[in-house]
């Protein structure tokens, strides 16, 4: 460990840590590159390097750009990963209200202090927690998806109706391709491009970027830059420490999420913020502020995004498994060094493990002082006329869908997202379970297949599972619990002020109507 | 006022400016050029020119797997030799067709989209499965290894104190008591098949999207046994984890000479058909010049001394073969595959 | 026959009819619901295609060019759909076009092709200046 921690600090990991962690900025910052895309191509180039600079130059930028999604999700309402979409709603809006720096610095802050506590739990309970995620199998997978899109129901708070849609048709379009089981093509529409099932990240751009292109086009009326300008020199850029100390609890329990899941493989980093994001919710006394800045909810998301990097290498290091498109490439990285993650890494490689543990944590701090010091030069994004602006992500948008595959194709599939996302926006149905419906779709339809084949056709598999048991049972809970508590309070009380705070998503985006405002994305 | 506003202006260039400059700056520093350098004079002729970017290996199954390692081990291994960037990509799905779709349908001629594939997958993909290609559609290259399959159970379960004849023994008893991994038909379920057609053994058969996933659930107690590649288990073999206990060729495997074969217990198998066949493929339409070059570009590699000691560290093995005789490999396995699938009552011949 | 005896007997089609079932039964919902509340869903919409030509022209601009990609290359499709996109928008400045359009189309070709390996639809002007990047 020793030896790890001298390794960590030669001058060749520190400039492979910052090479990589400002790498990972720019991947993660620009629509259609991803965190995945950004450790693909600096796999070749850590050949040429010492495993241990190599492997954090790696690390640097999953964590980086897992981060720099976020910026963009605050500044200009694009996430740059699915696991930006909680804190876009509250970051975005406390741009809208001027304050980006606050917003950034309160998400550079979250995200370091989830980062090192998920790096904590790395280092010390490594071998320990590869046997919790050893435990979860076909049926608890099943399960977990289920609490997953339960909760993003719950949190959206709105009518249940529209987001079990929204849920629903996320499902639909995750039956796109080729059947998981016999390979049969299935609802492809005749278009053998669609034998993989609907790439995700076309499918982001045209939700979020696209629209996002078409939205601000609406709202150039000249040279004039974007919202928020005035605010960039003026204000706070970090939550003051009362703030932070009043949700001391807030960022255990975020971290806790965040790790946790982050240790089940094959979930990947989508669900947890929104799981971190609806518990903050359930806990907070001042849940009516969800979605329109709250720094509470900017902190249990970001918080748990980035803890959930950490949580994800426990299985990757000790047992081989990768659990995200970005662990699987890191996996092959490090297999091509030589060193096979699996049982006996730790065992044969102390002084590395050490140097990439102690990288982590370097990597979480560096992220956390200079997220805050460089609000200034992230923000200037919104100096840039909006027009501009609007014409750079439309293009993006279309080339990074032609990247994925190099594939005219992904530039369709990317314009059609869009449009279903217009339809959506008309129809009011949330964007936010559509899009992890679509993630989490194949999950849910492999392993549930799985799960009867194991059990031989017994559903009675998702209830002797203790830990499926008690996801299903959380899951519950999260949806249940508020109609239950409006159902008791309806009974015992007459609807007061309280009852109003309650409303849902529904007549919020009413009165933004009449206020003649034009975004009506419901938001929770 | 107006000062103040020009400045303003001039800012929002100089920023686009800038962001112009990043992007200007990580495409020179990557590419590895020296500003100065000059343009050196670029040959002509196609050849020469080739590759002018990196060549794809595309492997139909997810990260870490054998097929996977194996591909990025000759990546490596080639762009050593040859100087020639190479890039492996991962395009799993259904069980490997998604992948060999894509190679047949949708990749290029033009020497940038190549394929690891093992062959027996691809015979099972066109033979059993609803699969819009055919076996017109690939022209090998070079033949890289064999590869058995190894059954394997976790020490510290029931089946890890028992023989593989116990164990089929305990199959036949109660059957279905035993679930085993597979990938559906792939050479996996096949041989599982032989194997419970031919001992009376009956297995619960559970599918995977690849070795290395069964693994996992083999690991997590979800399962009681699994098919695997070696390089999917040495790690944990080697940490007494898990123990194999068959191998589906007539040799014993070279780092597991303990380990019964097919052959051993009773099973009757074809030599070195049960397993993969690891090999280099083209799309067919690649003009005949440019198979030519990579089919010895690859030869060369394999056969140099940097091959042997790179896929030995990784785990994957190698048997390097011409491109000739990959041909003939690849017909053979299409045609004897083909049979014992079409002959009734396939699983006891 | 082997590929008889090694089908499943799986109810492959369960989970998809299930899934298509509840998101038609769901949009279903979704569309009485809306059509109940029109008074809070017509007004909003009107107020919109006033004002909505110039996203409309903005986004046929954007959905044209993968045509003009693909038959042109990058080079010129991505210049002509950058001035378009900007004059749509009224940008006044000579200088944005200029800094905007050939500067960005040109180091984005470069930065795709030779640093992302993203291999866009190459027409004359794109081979030169690759092939040149490509010999430094």
């Amino acid at each position: 460990m020793l030896e790890g921690l001298q390794l960590a600090f030669e001058p060749a990991s520190l400039i492979a840590l910052v090479t990589g962690l400002a790498l990972g900025l720019v991947f993660g910052a620009i629509p259609g590159l991803t965190a995945t895309l950004g450790v693909a191509l600096l796999v070749p180039i850590t050949f040429i390097m010492e495993p241990a600079p190599g492997m954090i130059m790696l690390l640097g930028v999953y964590a980086g750009s897992i981060y720099a999604g976020s910026i963009t999700a605050i500044l200009l309402r694009i996430p740059g990963t699915p696991a930006s979409i909680p804190t876009m709603w509250d970051g975005y809006a406390l741009t809208e209200q001027g304050k980006p720096r606050l917003a950034l610095g309160t998400a550079a802050v979250a995200s370091g202090i989830g980062g090192l506590f998920s790096g904590l739990v790395l280092i010390f309970l490594s071998p320990l927690l590869a046997d919790v995620a050893l435990k979860f199998g076909p049926a608890e997978y099943v399960a977990i998806v289920l609490f997953g899109l339960l909760v993003v129901t719950a949190v959206l708070g709105g009518s249940m109706v529209r987001s079990a849609a929204g849920v629903f048709i996320g499902l639909s379009l995750a039956l796109v391709g080729l059947d998981p089981l016999e390979g049969f093509a299935r609802l492809d529409g005749g278009f053998y491009e669609l034998g993989g099932g609907l790439e995700v990240v076309p499918v982001l751009l045209g939700i979020f970027c696209l629209t996002e292109a078409i939205r601000m086009a609406a709202k150039a009326k000249d040279d004039s830059p974007a919202t928020g300008t005035a605010q960039l020199d003026e204000g706070r850029r970090t939550p003051t420490a009362k703030e932070l100390l009043k949700n001391k609890w807030n960022f255990a329990r975020s971290s806790l999420i965040g790790t946790g899941l982050g240790i089940i493989p094959a979930v990947g980093p989508e669900t947890t913020p929104f799981v971190s994001y609806a518990a903050a919710k359930r806990a907070s006394k001042e849940r009516e502020k969800y979605g329109r800045g709250s720094i509470e909810a900017l902190i249990s998301a970001e918080t748990s995004n980035n803890a959930n990097v950490g949580g994800s290498l426990i299985p990757l290091l000790t047992l081989g498994i990768p659990g995200s498109a970005v662990a699987a490439v890191f996996l092959g990285a490090l297999t091509l060094q030589g060193l096979r993650p699996g049982p006996l890494l730790f065992a044969e490689q102390p002084a590395l493990i050490g140097a990439l543990f102690t990288g982590f944590l370097l990597i979480n701090a560096l992220m956390l002082v200079g997220g805050v010091l460089f609000v200034r030069q992230f923000a200037i994004v919104l100096r840039l006329p909006v027009a501009v602006l609007a014409t750079l992500v439309a293009l993006f948008s279309i080339l990074g869908a032609f990247a994925v595959g190099n594939n005219v194709f992904n530039i369709w599939v990317m314009f059609a997202a869009g449009a279903l996302a217009f339809v959506l926006q008309v129809a009011r149905i949330p964007i936010a379970p559509v899009v992890l419906a679509l993630i989490l779709g194949p999950l849910l339809e492999t392993n549930l297949t799985k799960a009867l084949t194991i059990s031989r056709g017994d559903w009675a598999v998702f209830v002797t599972s203790p830990l499926a048991l008690v996801f299903l049972i959380l899951g519950a809970l999260f949806l249940t619990l508020p109609v239950v508590k409006r159902v008791v309070r309806r009974s015992w009380t007459t609807p007061g002020p309280e009852a109003n705070a309650d409303q849902d998503a529904t007549g919020r985006a009413d009165a933004r109507q009449n206020d003649g405002e034009e975004r009506r994305a419901p938001r929770p | 006022m107006s000062v103040k506003r020009r400045s303003r202006r001039l800012l929002h260039w100089g920023v686009l400016g800038a962001l112009i400059l990043l992007i200007a700056s990580c495409a020179t520093t990557t590419s590895g050029s020296s500003e100065d350098g000059g343009s050196a004079d670029g040959s002509e002729t196609v050849p020469e020119s080739y590759p002018e970017r990196p060549v794809e290996l595309t492997v139909v199954y997810p990260a870490g797997g054998g097929m996977d390692v194996t591909a990025r081990a000759l990546g490596s291994v080639a762009e050593k030799e040859s100087g020639d960037e190479f890039r492996v990509i991962n395009r799993d799905g259904a069980g490997g067709l998604v992948g060999h779709t894509y190679l047949a349908k949708q990749a290029g001629p033009d020497g940038y989209e190549l394929g690891v594939v093992a062959v027996d997958f691809l015979v099972f993909d066109t033979l059993l499965r609803d699969s819009e290609f055919s076996d017109e559609d690939f022209a090998p290259l070079a033949y890289i290894a064999f590869d058995p399959i190894i059954q394997v159970v976790r020490a510290d379960s029931e089946l890890g104190d028992l023989s593989y004849e116990e164990i089929l023994a305990r199959g036949k008893q109660n059957p279905g008591d035993i679930r085993v991994g597979i990938m559906r038909d792939t050479t996996f379920d096949v041989f599982t098949s032989v194997v419970e057609g031919q001992s009376g053994a009956e297995f619960t058969k559970v599918p995977f999207d690849g070795g290395q996933p069964g693994v996992t659930a083999l690991l997590g107690g979800q399962i009681d046994m699994t098919n695997a590649f070696y390089a999917e288990v040495e790690p944990y073999l080697k940490s007494g984890e898990l123990k194999a206990v068959a191998i589906s060729d007539t040799e014993p495997y070279p780092a597991l000479p303990d380990v019964p074969t097919a052959t051993d217990v009773g099973i009757d198998v074809p030599e070195k058909t049960f397993g993969a066949g690891r090999m280099i493929v083209a799309p067919n339409e690649m003009e005949e010049g440019l198979q030519k070059h990579l089919a010895d570009m690859f030869m060369e590699t394999m056969e140099g001394p940097v091959a042997a000691a790179e896929f030995a560290d990784v785990g994957a093995p190698l048997d390097p073969r011409g491109r000739e005789e990959a041909v003939e490999i690849y017909e053979t396995a299409f045609k004897e595959l083909g049979d014992a699938i079409e002959q009734p009552g396939g699983e006891s011949g | 026959m082997l590929s008889e005896t090694i089908r499943y007997p799986a109810p492959t089609n369960l989970y998809p009819s299930v899934v298509l079932g509840a998101t038609v039964a769901l949009a279903l919902l979704v569309a009485i619901q809306n059509l109940r509340n029109t008074e809070t869903f017509g007004p909003s919409d009107q107020g919109r295609t006033s004002a909505g030509l110039r996203p409309a022209a903005f986004a046929a601009v954007w959905l044209s060019y993968p045509l003009v990609l693909i038959a042109v290359g990058f080079l010129i499709s991505t210049v002509v759909a950058i001035g378009l996109s900007l004059w749509l928008l009224r940008v006044k400045h000579l200088l944005a076009y200029v800094v905007a359009s050939l500067p960005t189309a040109a180091l984005l070709l470069v930065g795709l092709q030779v640093l992302f390996n993203v291999a866009v639809p190459q027409g004359f002007l794109d081979l030169l200046i690759t092939d040149f990047v490509y010999s430094l």
